[in-house]
């Protein structure tokens, strides 16, 4: 996933940044209020992580903005208040969920995701493509019952595909998700990376359920 | 639970009722008076008028009969006479005695000429006021009938019937008075009261966890409007003051919740990932104990402020060297900020606990390090008498100084970095209350930001 944290405590955003990014997430980082809006409106997050009290311009109010203007990514809010008003003045002003500092990292990821599954239209975290299961929750992806072992950037592109089943991704789009703004990958990061995953999830012999249309890009589907 | 209403409604219907009992029994016995002093009027002419009619004629006794008649003395009246000597031998009687051969009533005639009257009893027990005088009649030129004895018996029984039917009448009225009485103080007492009860159901109305209602004083009587008043007083002072105790609660949670969010991540991130747990990643911990630390240090001072058990130990300080010491330590900050300092520190000691000094210049020179604008100055004067530091703050308003020495308050609501909790001030303004000076801050025209501490009592 493409995540956006918004967080003002330095220590605090470069290690849930660098966490999220050892699990495999492609992560951005703002540090305060106007620079998290400016970065959620011009990349296509999958999820945002939005501090509560933001130097510049506070989480709320970033979010009003942000869900005025039409923008669904789902958000979760970071607080250190924990009343009760508070929680309902942020699930009100447009937030998806809510989570009371400290939070166990674990936590976090797992409402993400679940933000991610609901805003995809899935109850659990399952997903099937043909003989393919995936467990978005789990980090784990199986063949027909025989477990694929694969790298955290490799389980993101896996995840980035067949959350869009028979949609055509180009190159642009899976590096967006793929990729956070201060990666920079090399040009044919992404033909590499479906490479590799073509290898493990569809061994010689068995059809393939990564497909390339010339010209537009990649599409995941059964046939 | 004893109720106002239902003790001034007894309270005020014994008073009442015992008053209508008591002014009854007045009038009752005013009306007595009154009516046996005419009755006696009445009797004292009667006797005086059988005086006047008696008379010596020819040597015999006689009393008018024309007079007897007209006073009810004549045969079947109701008015009986007897004039005898002084020995009781019987001179004349009234024809309303004929009948009747015993003598009127034993009284003790007086010695004086002057007539009394005295109340008394006919011998058939028929109870009379008496006339008695002592007279000489007109005409007694032999002198037969000296010194006479007149006795006039009124019979009372039916003034004394009258009496009766005015005191049925007035326990009548008296009774009915009192019936009327309870519900009309009842009555008067519900809406007497109503404003007070209004105000007592208002009052109970206002919940211990929602200290934002108030209590209308519009239409209240002048007696309750003041309690209302007062009351919304204290209202507001005890919200103003629960919401900075919550402020504060939430504050210190806040404070405490940002360098536990960090410690988590930093310990999970070494949990999850052993290359994470490396020197870097401990020293990072470390600073965040650190920063908990000096927040737990702060609020602890400030508890014991608070509990006014903070120990004091004064010792003579310099001034100069006390306040060039903590401007030291904050003079590469401020060099990197370009900032300067202007000092007139006079060469005099006081006699202050050096801790707590230190503590307030610390927190007053890094405020102002930390928040003057690059560039700007600081200014700082100095005596045994007070001390005083002012530095340019642009964003501060009136209304921020209010709540400058509000726990955890700061401009910026947003607090990333542990560096400043915002209990500075706070923390100046106990330990200057503890040393017994005050502390006050302004902000000039020009947005001058300036703090004044005065050392009201400076011990030697």
């Amino acid at each position: 996933m493409r995540l956006l944290v918004v967080e003002d405590a330095p220590r605090l955003r470069a290690n849930l940044g660098l966490a999220l990014t050892k699990m495999g997430h492609a992560v951005d980082l703002a540090e305060d209020g106007p620079e998290g809006e400016s970065m959620a409106r011009m990349n296509p997050y999958e999820a945002i992580v939005l501090d509560r009290m933001l130097p510049g311009k506070d989480g709320l109010s970033v979010l009003r903005d942000l869900r005025r203007d039409g923008h669904t990514t789902p958000i979760l809010l970071l607080t250190a208040l924990d009343g009760i008003e508070e929680k309902v003045r942020g699930l009100g002003d447009g937030a998806d969920d809510y989570l009371t500092k400290p939070f166990a990292l674990a936590e976090l990821v797992a409402r993400l995701e679940a933000l991610v599954r609901r805003r995809h239209g899935k109850a659990d975290s399952k997903l099937r493509i043909g003989p393919l299961e995936i467990d978005t929750a789990g980090k784990s992806a199986a063949r027909d019952g025989v477990a694929i072992f694969l790298t955290a950037r490799e389980f993101s592109l896996l995840e980035c595909l067949a959350r869009r089943p028979g949609q055509v991704l180009s190159r642009a789009q899976i590096e967006q998700h793929l990729y956070a703004e201060l990666d920079g990958p090399q040009s044919n990061a992404v033909d590499a990376a479906i490479y590799s995953l073509r290898r493990k999830i569809s061994p010689e012999g068995t059809p393939p359920l990564i497909h390339t249309r010339r010209g537009l890009g990649y599409v995941m589907e059964a046939r | 639970m004893r109720s106002i209403r239902s003790h001034l409604t007894k309270v005020l219907c014994l008073s009442i009722g015992s008053l209508l009992v008591l002014v009854g029994i007045a009038i009752f016995f005013a009306a007595r008076a009154v009516l046996f002093d005419q009755f006696d009027a009445t009797l004292l002419a009667k006797g005086r008028a059988l005086v006047t009619a008696s008379e010596i004629d020819g040597g015999d006794f006689e009393v008018d009969m024309t007079v007897q008649d007209f006073a009810g003395f004549g045969a079947g009246g109701s008015e009986y006479f007897e004039i005898c000597h002084p020995d009781g031998e019987l001179v004349e009687r009234s024809p309303s005695l004929k009948k009747s051969t015993a003598r009127l009533l034993e009284i003790a005639v007086p010695d004086h000429f002057e007539p009394e009257i005295h109340p008394g009893k006919l011998a058939d027990g028929t109870p009379v006021r008496v006339f008695v005088q002592k007279y000489t009649p007109k005409g007694d030129k032999k002198k037969r009938f000296q010194e006479l004895h007149l006795v006039v018996a009124s019979p009372v029984r039916n003034l004394q019937l009258n009496l009766i039917g005015l005191a049925l009448v007035l326990a009548i009225a008296g009774a009915m008075a009192i019936s009327l009485t309870i519900p009309m103080v009842r009555l008067v007492l519900k809406r007497g009261l109503s404003p007070l009860e209004n105000l007592s159901s208002e009052v109970s109305g206002i919940a211990a966890d929602d200290l934002t209602k108030r209590i209308g004083t519009a239409g209240l009587p002048k007696e309750l409007e003041a309690l209302a008043t007062r009351l919304n007083a204290t209202l507001a002072k005890l919200e103003e003051s629960f919401g900075r105790e919550r402020r504060f609660s939430s504050n210190a949670a806040h404070e405490l919740r940002t360098p536990l969010a960090e410690l988590k991540t930093l310990a999970e991130l070494g949990a999850t990932w052993p290359e994470e747990a490396n020197p870097d990643r401990c020293a990072e911990m470390l600073t965040v104990i650190d920063e908990l630390e000096s927040l737990l240090e702060k609020l602890s001072l400030l508890a014991r402020a608070d509990a006014g058990s903070l120990p004091i130990q004064r010792e003579p300080v310099s001034l100069r060297a006390s306040i060039l010491a903590v401007v030291d330590r904050f003079r590469r900050q401020a060099e990197q900020r370009e900032l300067t300092f202007k000092t007139e520190i006079a060469d005099e000691e006081l006699s202050i606990d050096p801790v707590l000094w230190n503590a307030i210049l610390g927190n007053l020179i890094g405020n102002a390090v930390h928040y003057t604008a690059v560039g700007g100055s600081i200014q700082m004067e100095s005596t045994a008498k007070g001390f005083v530091i002012q530095n340019p703050a642009p964003d501060l308003t009136d209304q921020d100084l209010a709540r400058l020495f509000d726990r955890f308050w700061r401009k910026d609501e947003a607090r990333g970095t542990g560096e400043h909790s915002g209990l500075g001030l706070s923390i100046v303004n106990a330990c200057v209350a503890v040393l017994g000076g005050t502390c006050k801050a302004d902000l000039s025209p020009t947005g001058r930001f300036r703090v004044v501490i005065s050392w009201n009592d400076q011990p030697r």
